[in-house]
């Protein structure tokens, strides 16, 4: 009986790298891909062939990498958010949020939630302390794109989306120039200003 | 309910159409043999979401709480119930007790509006990017 030769541990990684699963899920630009080199072309390619880090543009500005320009609060407050997302859903399997008079489950669910259930007042914890430090870290976020001057175009849209406009004041009409009149006026004005329904 | 049995309908109808229009994409992939490389990665997200699809169609049978539902689900459960090594935890997991109750209720409740359908997002996600990275629809036959 010949004798069995166990791979080397280099060997033995290699053979899982050539393998289908491991080549679908580590596409081409992937440091885990056999025959990776650090050039720009498979640097474009780990970012264009993930889907979550082709929301990333390939090339930064040098800057943008410098710890002290961003503090990763933008980076945070989405991590924080995610990890409540995740909390809460679990925390959502044990609250009922019912308030009759006489049970208040609402309250005696919360009050179980931090005495029997599993992990229930680490995850009760996790989500509550989340919740202060996104509020905190949103709000230094802001900060920093004020002062480094981020707010300004081409990026005030993105200002405009971060602050959530509060319902009572509405989403922002548009507003249209009369191409006859000249008049700049909203959807809600313009067809009584510009009966001629020339608009640009 | 305001237009409550219109949109309950749609619901009811789309999710049974969901499990069927799926089906057939499944059988449509199959029968162009889409699901050859380089899309083979694509079909196994897609047999993910096929069971993401089931997940939601039978957590969604118990929320009407009538007597088809409880009982569909005491039969659905004690399926679990026959797993090797795990059969009583699997079972307690999946009614969040030793009988269909309110806490199965509020379980299913909670993974047919939430937990399942976060995931099914992030697979969604992974799918139509999947098919734009290998290369857009399949060739013709």
């Amino acid at each position: 009986m010949a004798k069995l030769k166990l791979p080397t541990p280099g060997e033995a990684l290699d053979r899982v790298r050539e393998t289908e699963v491991w080549r679908s899920i580590f596409r081409p630009g992937s440091i885990f891909r056999r025959g990776y080199r650090d050039t720009s072309r498979d640097r474009a390619l780990a970012t264009m062939n993930n889907v979550l880090y082709h929301l990333h543009p390939v090339k930064m500005k040098r800057h943008g990498l410098k710890l002290t320009y961003t503090f990763c609060l933008g980076g945070l407050s989405f991590f924080l958010f995610i990890l409540l997302t995740i909390t809460g859903i679990y925390l959502m399997f044990f609250y009922r949020p019912a308030a009759e008079l006489g049970s208040a489950a609402a309250y005696t669910d919360m009050q179980n939630i931090r005495t029997s259930v599993f992990f229930g007042d680490l995850v009760r914890n996790l989500h509550r302390w989340g919740a202060h430090l996104m509020v905190f870290s949103v709000t230094l976020h802001m900060a920093r794109v004020f002062y480094t001057g981020s707010y300004k175009p081409p990026r005030e849209f993105n200002w405009v989306v971060s602050i959530a406009p509060p319902p009572s004041s509405g989403p922002p009409r548009p507003t249209r120039t009369c191409r006859t009149s000249g008049h700049r006026c909203s959807s809600a004005t313009w067809s009584a200003t510009c009966t001629d329904g020339a608009h640009t | 309910m305001f237009f409550g049995d219109l949109v309950r309908n749609l619901h009811r109808w789309g999710a049974h159409l969901m499990v069927f229009s799926v089906t057939l994409h499944m059988a449509r992939v199959f029968y162009t043999g889409s699901y050859k490389p380089p899309r083979e990665f694509n079909w196994v997200v897609g047999v993910l979401l096929l069971f993401l699809t089931l997940g939601l169609s039978f957590t969604g049978y118990l929320l009407p709480w009538d007597q088809l539902a409880v009982w569909a689900v005491t039969v659905g459960t004690s399926l679990a119930g026959y797993s090797p090594l795990i059969a009583k935890q699997a079972n307690f997991l999946l009614l969040g007790g030793v009988i269909v109750g309110p806490d199965t209720l509020l379980r299913w409740y909670v993974l047919h509006v939430l937990a399942l359908p976060f995931v099914l997002v992030i697979f969604l996600s992974v799918h139509f990017w999947r098919i734009r990275k290998d290369g857009g629809i399949s060739g013709p036959l």
